[in-house]
Formats: structure tokens, sequence, C-alpha cells
């Protein structure tokens, strides 16, 4: 009786011991068929044949030693059930734990390490997820909490999942909590999407429940979690609905000893780059239409038309910490977009990390090998940008890329394209609320920011490069003698100590070269800049702000100009003549929605003389413009309730006939044309002072024509 | 009368050092070594021993000493599983495995526990008077948590 005979006959119990050693010695013969692979590489016939059928035999049979280490997630969920229901009453709660898919299969190794992270993921479930029975009643829910537990098969790995149906995570709760930590801004808080939010719960330290708990530890948890399941190349994500349940979603590899790999080099060095995390190569031959180019504080390649962010390899392996933004800077400077020698070809390896793009630059790509992962020797653990080492068919050690590292490492997705890389993001973001700011020192006394748009570039000088003529300092630039401005002598600020490596602000919209010296680049950041006007109205400052808990000043880059170089003479424009100011007492209707945009603007067009209202918005601006009586009517194009080209529509058709300037950050080409046809007169570009009052000055001019005030436009 | 104990003796810098023969596992010629970004200056990198990846340690940025040409005798010692995780050191050349009896040695005792602090000198825990030259005695279990802490230090 007992078992059908087959199934005695087909089954068989095997010391683990044994299994792992075989694993081992398969990983050797991996090893050999590599080494034969590249040694026979060119030879043609009989020897030829004999390695192909040695390549397939092997690889089928590390497919069948892997089988045999094969099994079902049930043994380990099988543990669970007893421990929820034990946790359950102690914790005086409900608790059924449902299991699904408890027939997908994973590697014994795999699962063993799997055991402690699903343990600690459940207890947190029942513990600060399922309500007691007096709340869940009371809220509509059964007395009795489930808990799933589900296996599926998902792409080459397995995805698990714990869901519960208890009281969910509040992201309000999670907000306040990282900006109590200090962890976020609220301006970062406010562009990222619910899943971003959630993931910071897996930081270290983070914890949101009210009371510490003796059952899911002490909170620290969560990131010790994430870190066992990242060791095991795999991933975990939180996602909640507040009152309804939380899901975490762990997904984890099917297999780890053997994986398939890029092999690249850098220099002299070679390395493996896990294939699962690369999406393509691009090959940056010379004299090709692609090349990096520098968008402020990073490098990017065009691919297909969107912005992918350069990492050099090189760099960052040659630098031990990770990037900060004076690192960055440096790279930027030691590779400008003209350097690259014209004979020498280049590979961006593509890669996936988090959800986002980067581009990953190395020397060679030597093509893809299935290759043995050995880890990293305990005492090197803490050298993030690897993940472990392999042999190479030549018998040499070459390290394992890790790919997350690498992103850290590097902060390459800290920088400005953020929003232009990531979908979710740029959706979530209001642009219009947040600015990215460069913030740094000059003296060691102040800090000061100044926004990205307004800077064209940052450069790396050394102090010796600076030379005195009569008494005014400069350095050159491109062959150009550009004018180096020190704050302690255009404003009150202090001096810094004498350095010998220094950057230079290269500020845009100014038609002189000039540079603003600056001793420490200390970040930059995207924030929301409430401006407050600065006491005493120091000029060349336009306002401070808070940033990171220390007081900063804004600079007014064209009052700095004019304190160094004079009102601007180029204000004149040869074939009209406006470089006499307005007629005094003219009044501008100014609509823009963003505070600082709006300071800096009004600004400009007060010291010329001019009358400000502002309005904040299409809506308000329509109200300010029927209760006053103005000249022009200078307004913002991407604006919330009514935008500008609503309002022009708008404005024009209650018979408005003002002149209407558009203003924009908008790339010109595109929009001109349209803010023409749409009902606008002129079109600025919002912080190019020159040309916008040039434009201002010629507009309040020509109302003073009769026939254009009478006839207005069609 | 005590037992005399046997050392695995080898030289860096022209000078002699050695270490307990039974934490040494064995001795190799193969020391091309795959270096390891990031790494502090005491690692030389990983070496490939039969199919087994181990680190190797440069005794002479360990022990602090002035850099030099790496020479034909340049030999790898592996140490025992019980001195650390599969890990050697790079040595100039190897020497004598000699006899040293108790009496003959002198204990150094290390200034302070602080591995940051203290000028390698440390990795020395005894001298010994052999008739030609001194010999250093290293205690080779000292060496992987100093490169930890070099590591942890400067990341």
């Amino acid at each position: 009786m007992g078992l059908p005979s087959t199934e005695r006959l087909t089954s068989l119990r095997v010391n683990v011991d044994l299994l792992d050693r075989m694993m081992t010695l398969v990983g050797e013969l991996t090893l050999v068929r590599n080494q034969s692979l590249l040694a026979f590489a060119d030879e043609e016939g009989g020897a030829r044949a004999i390695i192909q059928r040695l390549n397939s035999v092997t690889s089928e049979l590390q497919e069948t030693v892997l089988r045999t280490r094969m099994q079902p997630v049930g043994n380990l969920f099988g543990k669970f059930p007893r421990m929820v229901r034990d946790l359950a009453r102690q914790l005086g709660k409900q608790v059924e734990i449902v299991t699904i898919g408890r027939e997908v299969e994973l590697d014994k190794t795999v699962l063993e390490q799997l055991s402690d992270p699903l343990t600690h993921l459940l207890r947190n479930s029942i513990d600060h997820g399922v309500e007691i029975p007096e709340e869940r009643v009371a809220r509509g829910k059964p007395a009795q909490g489930t808990v799933t537990l589900s296996a599926t098969p998902a792409d080459g790995q397995v995805l698990i999942e714990i869901r519960d149906d208890g009281r969910g995570i509040d992201p309000e709760a999670i907000r306040n909590k990282a900006l109590n930590l200090r962890l976020k801004t609220a301006a970062e808080l406010d562009a990222m999407s619910r899943r971003e939010l959630y993931s910071l719960i897996l930081l270290p330290g983070f914890s949101t429940a009210r009371q510490v708990t003796d059952v899911s530890g002490r909170g620290v948890g969560m990131d010790v979690v994430k870190t066992n399941i990242e060791q095991l190349e795999g991933s975990l994500t939180i996602d909640s609905t507040p009152g309804e349940g939380t899901s975490m979603q762990l997904r984890v590899p099917l297999t780890l000893a053997i994986i398939p790999c890029l092999i690249v080099e850098v220099g002299d060095d070679r390395f493996a780059i896990p294939q699962r995390e690369l999406e393509e190569i691009v090959c940056l031959h010379p004299g090709g239409k692609g090349t990096i180019e520098h968008a402020f504080d990073a490098e990017v390649y065009r691919l297909r038309d969107r912005l992918l962010p350069i990492v050099r390899f090189q760099e960052v392996l040659d630098r031990r910490h990770p990037f900060d933004a004076a690192a960055k800077a440096e790279i930027l400077h030691r590779h400008p977009p003209s350097s690259r020698d014209a004979r020498r070809i280049e590979y961006i390896v593509v890669l996936r990390s988090r959800g986002r793009r980067f581009g990953l630059l190395v020397d060679q790509v030597r093509g893809t090998q299935e290759v043995v992962v050995k880890p990293m020797h305990p005492a090197m653990k803490r050298v993030g940008v690897f993940s472990g080492a392999t042999l190479m068919g030549d018998g040499q050690v070459a390290l394992i890329a890790n790919v997350e590292g690498i992103v850290d490492h590097s902060n390459c997705f800290a920088g400005g394209l953020r929003s232009a890389n990531s979908e979710t993001v740029a959706q979530a973001r209001d642009p219009r609320e947040v600015h990215r700011v460069l913030i740094f020192e000059y003296g060691p006394r102040e800090q000061f920011a100044l926004p990205l748009v307004q800077i064209r570039r940052l450069e790396l000088i050394q102090s010796s490069q600076i030379e005195m003529i009569g008494d005014k300092e400069f350095v050159t630039l491109d062959g150009m003698a550009t004018r180096v401005i020190r704050l302690d002598q255009v404003l009150h600020a202090s001096r810094p100590e004498p350095r010998s490596q220094m950057y230079l602000i290269l500020p845009k919209f100014v038609a002189e070269p000039m540079g603003i010296l600056v001793s420490r680049i200390i970040d930059t950041d995207t924030l929301a800049i409430e401006l407050q006007q600065a006491s005493g109205n120091e000029p060349g400052v336009l306002g401070t702000a808070l940033i990171r808990n220390r007081l900063s000043l804004f600079l007014d880059v064209q009052k700095i100009r004019e304190a160094v170089f004079g009102a601007n003479p180029l204000l004149s424009d040869p074939h009209e003549n406006p470089s006499v100011p307005a007629p005094p007492g003219r009044q501008v209707l100014l609509i823009d929605d963003t505070p600082f945009f709006r300071e800096v603007v009004k600004r400009y067009l007060e010291a010329d003389g001019i009358e400000i209202t502002t309005a904040v918005d299409g809506v308000d601006g329509l109200r300010k413009l029927a209760e006053g009586n103005f000249d022009l009517i200078v307004c913002d194009i991407e604006m919330p309730n009514l935008d500008g080209w609503g309002f022009a529509r708008e404005a024009r058709e209650r018979g408005c006939t003002l002149p209407l300037l558009a203003l924009t950050s908008l790339s010109r080409s595109e929009h001109e044309a349209r803010a023409l046809a749409g009902g606008f007169s002129e079109f600025q570009e919002k912080l190019d002072h020159d040309q916008l009052l040039r434009a201002v000055r010629r507009m309040l001019r020509r109302t003073t024509s009769p026939t254009l005030v009478k006839g207005g436009r069609p | 009368m005590s037992t005399p104990q046997l050392y695995c003796t080898f030289r860096v810098a022209d000078r002699l050092f050695g270490v307990p023969i039974r934490t040494v596992r064995e001795v190799t010629t193969e020391t091309t070594c795959t270096r390891i970004p990031h790494a502090p200056a005491e690692v030389a990198g990983y070496v490939n021993i039969r199919g087994h990846i181990h680190l190797a340690l440069d005794l002479r940025r360990l022990l602090g000493l002035p850099a030099g040409a790496n020479g034909q005798h340049r030999r790898l010692v592996l140490f025992q599983a019980g001195v650390g995780t599969a890990f050697g050191v790079l040595v100039d050349e190897v020497g004598d495995i000699v006899s040293v009896d108790e009496t003959h040695t002198e204990d150094l005792t290390p200034a302070s526990g602080d591995l940051a602090l203290a000028d390698r000198g440390h990795l020395v825990t005894r001298l010994c008077k052999l008739p030609a030259e001194l010999l250093a005695i290293l205690d080779p279990r000292r060496f992987l948590p100093l490169v930890e802490q070099a590591l942890a230090t400067h990341s």
C-alpha cells in the first residue's frame, strides 16, 4: 500500500552537502567551458565542434543542477500560520493567514535567506497593520483580519506579496515624520509620488508606529529587511491605501549563483555588469552625431530625445567618496564637451535602477557571459559599488558592478535631470512651486544661493589663474578675459580664507563676461523659495530665505553687474532710441504665479521708474485689468487656474487693446509663433534683464502713439 | 626550558618578518591581483587560487614601509581559515622556516588598542634575536581588522 510504486522509484533523498558540492563543481565546469571557448575561439573544424558540444552540455548540466536545488516556497510558508496565530493571540487580535502559490519554486539559498525578512514583514503587518477587533468592527470591517501571503513567478523572478486588510499607512504621517527627521524638505516631499513616499519607511531609523512595541522590534527593522533582500539581488516596495490595507512586495531572483553579465573594460580593468539591469548599449563613434553634453551640473546624452544622465565609470572608480556638488563640478571641468578624443570609441551602457535610466560610460564592451558569482570578501563589504567578484575565462578575477551602488555613489539622479528623466516625478511636481538652486559660500559667514536658471556655467579655477589688470581681476576663459567679482567688494560679505582652488559662477543674461567667485559649493537642491526682503535693502541681494536652516542670501545678479560695470550702455538699441528710460509714471500689470520670478521682474522694471501692479495668475490678472489703468501687460505663460494663453484670449475678447508681452522660461522657437498668434505682441525670456527692459521700453514708447491706443490690434 | 616555536619567515623591504607556522596555509607564486577600486591602499586586490578568490593584502603598506619594486621572488602567503576569511599577504621573498626558543624572544605590548592611532608597530608582537639579525614576529589576526578599520574611516 502507501505510495504508488512509480512515486517511490522517482524520488530520492539527497544530502544537501552533496548538492552544494555539485553546485561548486558545476561552477568550476562553467569556468572551464568559458576558458575553452576563449582558447578555441579562432579554431575551425573539429575542435570547434567539440567545444560547441561542451558548451551546450555544460549549460544543460548547470540548469539541471540548479533545478535540483529548487524548492517550493510552501516549505517556507508552512511555518508562518503558527507564528501568525501565536502573535495574534498575544496582541489580542484576530488574524487569518492565507497562502497562495505554495508550489512556486525558488533556489534553496534564496529560500533560506528569505525566512528572516518574511518573518519580519509578517510581524509588521500583524502588529502595525491589522487593527484590534473592536476597531475593525467600528470601521465596518470583519472582526478577523486577513493577511495574504502569495508567491507568483514574474519575469525570471518571483514576486512575493504580503497583503493585509488593516489600517494602512497614512502618507501624511510619513511626510511629517520625514520632515521631523529632516530627511527631506517639504518641497522634495511634495514632489514625491505616493510610492516614493512609502519607500521612505525603508530608510534607516524610520518608523511610523507611534509606539515602539516588542513585536516587530524597535522600528529599526525595515531598513535591515531591505538590506537583506538587496543582498539577494532582490527588491522591496510598499504600497498602501489608508483604511484599507497595505501591500509589501518582494521581488527575488529564482537562483543566485550564476547570472548573465555584460563584460566591460575601463582603463586596464575588467568588470561584469549584471544583465538584469541592462537596457541597451550605445556606441559613441568618433565623428558620430551623438555626443555627451553638459546640462548644468551633469553630463547627459540625448537618447531618442530623452536626456540620459551619464556616469563615467572611470570617475566612479577613481573617487572613493560619493560624489558631492564639488566633485561633480570637477568631473565636468575635466571633461569639457569638446574634449573627446576623436579617434576613440566609447560605449554608454544604459542601465535601469529604481525605475530610472542612466548611462554608464565605459571604454570597451567585451560581450556577455554567464558568471559564477562569488560574494565580496567580508572585509570589503563596505565597498558599495561592487556586489561580488567572479573568475573570468583567463583565470583573472573581475569585479561585479553593483548598479544601485553606482547610482548612490555618483548621485546621478540627484541632479537637475531628475524631473526630465523620471515620468512619475515629472507629473507629481508642480514646476512653478519649486526652483533648482545652487547653494554656495564665499566667505565663511554667509550662505548664498542662486537659481540654476540664472547660471550659465560653473567653472573650477586655480587661484593662480586670476590676473590683475590695474585694480581689476580677470581670468581667461574660452579665450575671453572674464571679470572676477569678489562678493565682499560689491556687498557686505565676509572674505574667504585664501585657497588654491575656487569656483566661478558664470551668470546667464549678462552681456559682459563676468564670473562670481565662490569658495565652496555646498550643494544644489530643489526648493520652494519664499523670499524675505533683505533688511536694509542691500543692493546686490534680492532677498533672503532659509535653506537647510541657514539664512541664505539670494544674489541680484543685475545689481551686482551694475555695481561693477555701471548702468548698462548696451540697453541702447541702434534701431530705435530706447536707451532713454520709458516716460515716468507708466503703469504695468505684471502677471506671474511664481513669487520668486515675480519679485525679480518687478525689481527690474521698478528700477526703470515703472509702476508695477502684480497679479498671481490669469484670473487675478483679468480682475486687476478691469480695476486699473495700464499701459502694458507683462504676462507669464505657464500658470495655474488661467494660463497666459487663456489670459490673452480672454483679454482680447473683452476688447483690451493694450500691448501684451509674453514672459516665459520655455524655449523660444517653439512658443514664439504661438504667442504672437495667440494675441501677444511680443515674447521675452523671463530672466534676461537687458532684453526684457529693452522690450518694455520699446512697447511703452509705442503706446504713446495715439493710433495704436485707439486702433488696438486685430 | 620551553619548547621551540616554528616560524615561517619572509622579507619585506629588506627586513625579516615571521608568522607562526601553524597560521600559514600555503605560500604561492600566484601574485596576479585584480585591484579593488575604493579599497584602502593596504589591499592589493583579489587573487584566484585554484578557482577560489582570495583577498591579497600588501604587507609593505600594512607595515607602513616604503614602497619598492615587485621583484621576481614575490610570493603570496595565505593564512589558515582560523586567522581570517580567505586572505593572504604579499611579501618580497620567502625565507626559511626557523625554530626559535622562547627565551630568545622579547614581548612587545601594543601601546594602544586603537587601531587607527597605532603606527602599525602593534602588528609586531615580539622580537626575536636570531644570530644574524632581528626577526619581527607578526600577528596575522590583526591584518584584516586593520584594513576594515581603514575602509570604515574613509567611507
